[in-house]
């Protein structure tokens, strides 16, 4: 069997261009993105998951330890730009799986080993439970509790904006195993099967009329300890190392839906005037400038470095790209983005674009990490200072 | 590959010898062994020497060097000709008859015999003397740009060295296409792009120490979030625009070049709205340097294509139906 080392990321491109070109006709199905509900968009990328696992792709990039063939985040980084490349989708599922699936493999190699395949895969879908009601861009005033009873953690409390929450198999969450104002020195990672009695979880439906989001309550659910995704209390850790796949991968990932986006956005337009061409091409730039800057950030994760908090700027810089494509779009498409029913993808997809500057730290807050550790710049007064 | 240590050194010697503008850049950076340096690492060599010439608010005819080593004709003349930003990528001069009516910008005074120039198509080599020049003026006069306006004697082109146009290029192999005007563009826009970053970090630093030192009610400027989250996103915005231009010297096409070269310029736009907006009315004095970078950015900007020119073209292409190219990121 052939290891990493003997295929670089190069011949890999090239072998699965030409598989997909080959393929180009049984895989038109995933050419549509615009499905009409978040479940079918779901499903089509969990198949669209399943053939390129079986047929080897999707397993780069993922250790052997985890049922994967070795190489690293750079081959899973070449898939996601070839797919884009040929018009077709990433699953869905893909963009939780980068976020997560690192993380899992660093901080739980045994339930990585166990359950990771099955979740790249498509087999299985998990979530990021991390957001609470009382608890947003300040996470770490999480209250959702778990307390130790024998080879169990007892879990209560209240998780929401959990994106694909409601179809998951499994939640990714932070829950707090110390004091209530122990903040980010008392919360643990821990991975809670959604099936265990006293999960309850309930769509959410986004302003686009996208049921993407859950909220998810948790009623003394029994979570078996060997789910703990680090140490007791470790969590804060485990979530600094998972937001540096979510600036880097996640980012590079969103690119290459942008990109597809300016392709079918230039596809439709009609107009010629200088000022459409304007505006689209600067769309264009702030997609190039976002490819550049987390492809650099990527090829820094796949080496192993921690990434820090210059990483703050290509979470500015995917809000930028987002807005102003989708913007863009809204202004090009003028009026059917207003009142044509078949525009229904576009709005979704601004409504989508909204959320790029609020999830996973907001604007706001890339910018304070930035000014405070990046730039150096004087402390907010009053403001309490990160520990 | 240059390390970053060697990297470090270098930059400091660029520094230095920027500090006294040579009038000769081409021999200054021949002393300091620039043919080897370029050979080692020609991305990195060139992105320094021209975020540095930007940092210092220099000016010298290093663009130029980085054209005519493109084009191959290093050893025939060492100036350009460059086009009016009014013209964008060119050409800087038209055939009329028997005459060439040329209009371009030059970088500092003619005093070599020789300089490149866009024909029409084609890339020429024309005789300088005689050729009179005026002060740009305008936005930024301490760039000490010239303003060539003319209409010359055909008979003033060295024919062997014109490339395309019917001509040889000089030290071409047979067979090989040479190097021609899209490529010098290309190469001279990877350099503006550095340049108008080495600028527009500049004036980031310039702000980040005002706002540090400034103080009203009671505490200094830099702590409040809105000055604060402004800087933040100037220095976003440069870390974007720096990223795209290493990936231009790896993709190395000329949309690649053209993007980067946009992406500069907007960034520095940015940049400096916010950096003027948080130095209050001593961003505005004449005595407080934030202003020559403003100039100096947006005169950049303006050479060889404006960022919003640079995105008309690639939209109005991508309208016709290009798919949109990934910049090949290494
Ligand atoms: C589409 C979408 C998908 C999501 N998916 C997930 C998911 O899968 N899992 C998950 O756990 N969470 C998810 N989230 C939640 C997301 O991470 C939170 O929305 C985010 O952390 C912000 O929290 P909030 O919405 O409570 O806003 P708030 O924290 O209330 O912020 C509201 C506004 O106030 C500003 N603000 C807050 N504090 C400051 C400050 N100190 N200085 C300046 N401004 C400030 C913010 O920048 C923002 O503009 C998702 C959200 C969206 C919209």
């Amino acid at each position: 069997m052939l290891t990493a080392e003997d295929l670089s990321t190069e011949d890999y491109r090239a072998g699965l261009r030409s598989w997909l070109i080959e393929r180009q006709s049984a895989l038109a199905p995933y050419r549509s993105t615009h499905a009409a509900t978040h479940a079918e968009l779901v499903t089509l990328g969990r198949q669209l998951a399943r053939e390129l696992w079986d047929a080897d792709w999707k397993r780069w990039g993922w250790p052997r330890d985890a049922g994967g063939l070795g190489g690293g985040p750079l081959h899973r980084a070449v898939l996601y730009d070839e797919l884009g490349g040929q018009g077709l989708l990433l699953p869905e599922t893909d963009y939780v799986a980068e976020v997560l699936g690192d993380a899992t493999i660093r901080f739980a190699p045994e339930i990585a080993r166990k359950l990771l395949a099955d979740f790249v895969s498509g087999r299985e879908i998990w979530a990021q439970g991390f957001s609470e009601p009382e608890a947003g861009s300040d996470l770490a005033s999480l209250r959702t509790r778990a307390v130790r009873d024998g080879d169990d953690y007892v879990v209560s409390g209240q998780k929401i904006w959990t994106s694909n929450g409601y179809l998951a198999d499994r939640l990714f969450t932070l829950v707090r195993t110390g004091t209530p104002d122990s903040r980010h020195r008392g919360i643990s990672a821990l991975l809670i099967d959604t099936d265990i009695p006293g999960v309850t979880i309930r769509p959410l439906t986004y302003a686009s009329g996208l049921d993407e989001m859950a909220e998810c309550f948790f009623d003394d659910v029994r979570v078996p300890a060997d789910r703990l995704i680090g140490a007791e209390n470790a969590g804060w850790g485990v979530a600094m190392f998972l937001l540096q796949f979510e600036r880097g991968m996640y980012a590079w990932m969103r690119h290459v839906w942008l990109r597809g986006r300016i392709r079918e956005l230039a596809a439709q337009v009609k107009a010629t005037d200088t000022a459409s061409a304007e505006a689209l091409g600067r769309a264009y730039q702030t997609v190039c400038a976002l490819r550049a800057r987390s492809a650099a950030t990527v090829r820094r994760l796949a080496a192993g470095e921690m990434v820090g908090p210059e990483a703050s700027a290509d979470k500015v810089l995917l809000a930028t790209a987002e807005q102003t494509t989708l913007d863009t779009a809204r202004q090009l498409l003028f009026p059917a983005f207003e009142t044509d029913p078949a525009a229904e993808g576009w709005r979704s997809d601004w409504w989508y674009t909204r959320a790029a500057s609020v999830y996973g730290g907001s604007g706001e807050v890339q910018r304070t990490i930035l000014a405070d550790r990046v730039l150096h710049l004087p402390a907010e007064d009053g403001r309490e200072r990160k520990g | 590959m240059m390390d970053e240590e060697t990297l470090g050194l270098l930059r400091g010697s660029l520094r230095q010898l920027l500090t006294t503008p040579p009038a000769d850049i081409a021999a200054a950076l021949a002393d300091l062994g620039w043919a080897e340096v370029l050979a080692e690492d020609e991305p990195a060599a060139t992105t320094a020497l021209f975020e540095e010439q930007g940092d210092t608010l220099t000016t010298t005819a290093a663009l130029d060097g980085v054209a005519v080593g493109t084009l191959g004709l290093g050893s025939v003349t060492s100036r350009v000709i460059w086009p009016h930003p009014a013209d964008g990528t060119g050409p800087a001069a038209l055939r009329d008859g028997g005459r060439i009516r040329l209009r371009g910008i030059v970088l500092s005074a003619l005093t070599d015999e020789t300089a490149v120039v866009p024909l029409g198509d084609a890339v020429a080599v024309v005789r300088t003397g005689g050729l009179s020049t005026r002060p740009l003026g305008g936005l930024d006069p301490d760039a000490g740009w010239l303003l060539v306006d003319a209409a010359i004697d055909a008979d003033t082109l060295i024919d062997a060295a014109i490339h395309g146009d019917g001509g040889v290029g000089v030290g071409v192999g047979v067979g090989e296409s040479p190097p021609g005007w899209e490529d010098a563009v290309a190469a001279a826009r990877r350099a503006l792009a550095s340049e108008i970053l080495g600028v527009s970090r500049r004036a980031l630093i310039v702000a980040g120490d005002h706002v540090r030192s400034r103080k009203q009610f009671g505490r200094a400027i830099g702590s409040y979030q809105s000055v604060r989250h402004r800087l933040a996103e100037g220095h976003a915005a440069v870390v974007g625009a720096t990223a795209l231009t290493a990936s231009a010297w790896v993709d190395g096409t000329p949309w690649a070049a053209a993007t980067a070269k946009a992406v500069a310029g907007w960034a520095h736009a940015d940049v400096v709205r916010h950096a003027m907006q948080v130095c209050g009315g001593m961003g505005l004095s004449e005595e407080f340097p934030l202003h020559r970078l403003v100039r100096r950015g947006y005169l950049l900007d303006s050479l060889l294509g404006s960022a919003r020119m640079i995105a008309r073209e690639q939209g109005g292409e991508l309208l016709a139906g290009l798919d949109p190219p990934g910049i090949v990121v290494g």
